[in-house]
């Protein structure tokens, strides 16, 4: 099957936003002028300064980690407990007509960047009618999550090259 | 243009770092500026958070080991700055036109109002409403056209899920916007 385009899959989707897209091609919001040429000389300055403020820091790559699982904890304990509680049961159309033919990683996925806009019942009617049964990849048994790896300063702590 | 290639021969020599990432800000800098902007609204914030992207990947270029393109590796610091920078200033929080046309001219001003203006100016205000990561997927696939393969790389969610999310704010965006007319 050819592969469809940017275009085409979003005219399938929001036929009203492919046009709006179209009609806007190429403007883009103001900028002020000659700010592209101004921040590359202006560039090497800073990146210098920030060269000498730089220390050396503590390896924290294990301790990120516990934000995922933060993250994963909260989704499954908040669809188990409305699951196992038996609780309101909403239909949910519209988030699964997005969800259809996707695998239950996949919905981990969607579901995991788009928490917040999820009522709970919402996500207990999606697992549901998802089969998502299987739980199992989230394992902290009686652990308690310290709220320290949760804190946003803490987060914003970690540079790239720790990363890489 | 030089090509990326080119760059990392010059990463190789640490006399060449400033050099090397000349070309890259030559290459990529109004682009990713541009992914900023869209993301977190006006210029004044964007021009912040850019400045954090580009200062970040020009201390860690020279430990990149190149598991994925330049460009994808700085999608990432920058989309990664971008969020930081949102939940830093609250999501609720949306950027007024008054800040947003700081140091404008009064043409660019007035080109906001009219009908055109107007169109965009609704689609910008339902990409604001959307989840961080919802937009995020948004503005990579919409405005950057870029293949999901890619997104997957720079923001490592599988591309079902991807597809699943750029759909749903897709959806919603059109939703808004006929609204609004």
């Amino acid at each position: 099957m050819k592969k469809k385009t940017v275009r085409e899959e979003l005219e399938d989707i929001a036929p009203f936003l492919a046009d709006l897209k179209e009609q806007s091609k190429g403007r883009r919001g103001p900028v002020p002028e000659g700010y592209f040429e101004e921040f590359r000389s202006e560039f090497f300055k800073k990146a210098e300064e920030s060269k000498e403020d730089s220390s050396p820091k503590e390896a924290k790559v294990v301790k990120l980690s516990w934000r995922y699982i933060a993250v994963a904890a909260s989704v499954a304990v908040l669809v188990l407990s409305l699951w196992f509680n038996n609780t309101l049961f909403v239909s949910a159309v519209e988030v699964q007509d997005s969800l259809t033919g996707l695998s239950i990683e996949e919905m981990y996925d969607y579901l995991d960047a788009n928490i917040e806009e999820f009522a709970a019942e919402e996500l207990a009617s999606i697992a549901i009618d998802n089969e998502m049964d299987d739980f199992g990849i989230i394992e902290i048994g009686d652990e308690i999550i310290d709220e320290e790896y949760l804190d946003e300063e803490y987060l914003d702590a970690f540079e790239y090259e720790d990363l890489l | 243009m030089i090509d990326e290639k080119e760059i990392f021969l010059l990463l190789e020599q640490d006399t060449m770092l400033d050099k090397a990432f000349g070309f890259i800000l030559d290459k990529y800098q109004e682009r990713l500026y541009w992914h900023i902007r869209r993301m977190v609204g006006s210029h004044e914030d964007a021009n912040d958070v850019f400045q954090n992207t580009m200062i970040k990947a020009y201390k860690g270029i020279q430990k990149f080991q190149r598991k994925s393109t330049l460009l994808t590796w700085l999608y990432r610091i920058a989309s990664n700055e971008s969020l930081t920078f949102i939940k830093k200033r609250g999501r609720k929080e949306t950027v007024s036109i008054d800040n947003e046309d700081l140091g404008l001219s009064n043409q660019v001003k007035a080109e906001r109002y009219t009908e055109e203006g107007l169109a965009e100016r609704y689609l910008k205000e339902a990409i604001d409403e959307l989840p961080e990561k919802q937009r995020i997927v948004f503005i990579m696939r919409y405005y950057d056209e870029m293949p999901y393969q890619e997104i997957e790389k720079v923001l490592g969610t599988s591309v079902g899920g991807l597809k699943a999310s750029y759909h749903h704010a897709a959806k919603k965006i059109e939703a808004y916007v006929r609204k609004q007319f």
